[in-house]
C-alpha cells in the first residue's frame, strides 16, 4: 500500500481527536497500522525523526514548499 | 493555539494566513472557509520588505471596508513578525480597533524541549544576521539565544542555509566561548505527539558543519559563572 496522503490526513485528525491520541500513546504502531499507512511511512514516523516526518509529509504533496516562509525578519538599517 | 485564538479564526469575516505547515492552513481553513494564505506575496528575489507592505495593505483592505479581519501567523504573531506588528500599528492609527493574541514561539518551545529555566542565569535573545552586523555582545555568564541561524546574512528566499555564513557566526561566537564549548542546534516538532524535536549538540567550532536547517534556532549555554555582587548583597540584605 502506498499511503500517499494519508500522513496528512492522519496528523490533522490525531491533532484533534483524543480518542486518537490517548490510542497513539498506547499502541503508536498499531494505530498507524489501523489507519493503513504504508510500512515505509509507519517506519518513518515510528522513529519520531523529524526530517523523516516531514519527508513523508513533503512526498505526499511534492508540489508544496514547507519552510520558506520563515524569514519574517529584515533587521532595520 | 489558545482558545482565544481559535475563537478569533473561527468569528472573523476574513482570516488571512501566513503558515508554514499544509496542516495548518487546512485547520484554519476548516474552522472558517473565508480564510486565504498570504503566501502567494513571496517571490523569489522579490525584496522583503515590499512582500511585508503588501501583506499590511492586504490585512487592512477589508478592515477598511469594515469587516472583521483576522491574521494568523504560524509561532507568535508578534515574534519575528513585522507584518503583524505593522498591520496592528497602523490599524489603531487609523482609528480602528486591533489588538494581538498571544501565541507559542520557537523560545517557549525550546525552553520545554531543553528544560532551560532563563530564570537560572538570565537570557539574551538576537536574531542571527543582527547579532553579526551590529556586533551584539554576548555575555558568556547568561545564556545565549539566536534566531534564524540558518538564514544569517539572507535577505531573500533560500533553500538551504550557507556554510561559509554559519562561519562566520561561529567565528564570532568563538570570540567569547571556548572553540569546544557545547551548544544546541533547535527546531520545535509541529508534531510533538509523533515527531521529536531537532536537538544537536555540537561544539561551537563544528557550528559550520553541523545540520542546520533553516529553521534552527541556536542555543548556547553560559561558559562561565557570574559572581555575586558582596556589596549590594549587603545591601540587600542577601549576605
Amino acid at each position: 500500500m502506498n499511503g500517499n496522503g494519508k500522513l496528512a490526513g492522519f496528523l490533522q485528525k490525531l491533532s484533534e481527536d483524543r480518542e486518537l491520541q490517548e490510542a497513539y500513546i498506547r499502541d503508536p504502531a498499531g494505530t498507524l497500522r489501523r489507519a493503513g499507512l504504508s510500512d515505509e511511512t509507519i517506519r518513518a514516523v515510528l522513529s519520531r525523526d523529524l526530517e523523516q516526518v516531514k519527508g513523508v509529509l513533503e512526498k505526499e504533496a511534492p508540489g508544496i514548499v514547507y519552510m520558506m516562509f520563515m524569514t519574517i525578519f529584515e533587521p532595520p538599517t | 493555539m489558545t482558545p482565544e485564538a481559535a475563537a478569533a479564526i473561527e468569528r472573523a469575516d476574513e482570516v488571512l494566513y501566513l503558515v508554514a505547515q499544509p496542516l495548518t492552513a487546512q485547520w484554519i481553513e476548516r474552522r472558517n472557509p473565508r480564510s486565504r494564505s498570504l503566501a502567494g506575496l513571496y517571490a523569489v528575489g522579490k525584496p522583503r520588505r515590499e512582500t511585508y507592505a503588501e501583506m499590511v495593505d492586504e490585512l487592512l483592505a477589508p478592515v477598511r471596508a469594515g469587516r472583521d479581519v483576522c491574521a494568523a501567523f504560524y509561532g507568535h504573531p508578534g515574534v519575528f513578525v513585522h507584518p503583524g506588528h505593522e498591520a496592528v500599528r497602523r490599524a489603531r492609527a487609523e482609528g480602528r480597533r486591533a489588538r494581538m493574541l498571544p501565541a507559542v514561539s520557537a523560545l517557549d518551545c525550546l525552553v520545554a524541549d531543553l528544560g532551560i529555566d532563563p530564570a537560572a542565569t538570565g537570557l539574551q535573545t538576537y536574531e542571527a544576521t543582527d547579532f553579526l552586523l551590529r556586533r551584539r555582545p554576548a555575555d558568556p555568564t547568561a545564556l545565549l539565544v539566536l534566531w534564524q541561524i540558518g538564514v544569517v546574512g539572507e535577505l531573500g528566499v533560500i533553500m538551504e542555509p550557507r556554510r561559509e555564513n554559519l562561519a562566520l557566526l561561529a567565528e564570532r561566537l568563538l570570540e567569547t566561548y571556548p572553540r569546544d564549548h557545547e551548544a544546541i542546534v533547535y527546531e520545535a516538532s509541529p508534531y510533538p505527539l509523533v515527531a521529536d524535536p531537532v536537538v544537536l549538540r555540537v561544539p561551537l567550532e563544528g557550528l559550520p558543519e553541523a545540520r542546520v536547517s533553516l529553521l534552527s534556532t541556536l542555543v548556547v549555554p553560559p561558559s562561565q559563572a557570574r559572581r555575586r555582587d558582596l556589596e549590594v548583597a549587603a545591601q540587600l540584605g542577601l549576605s
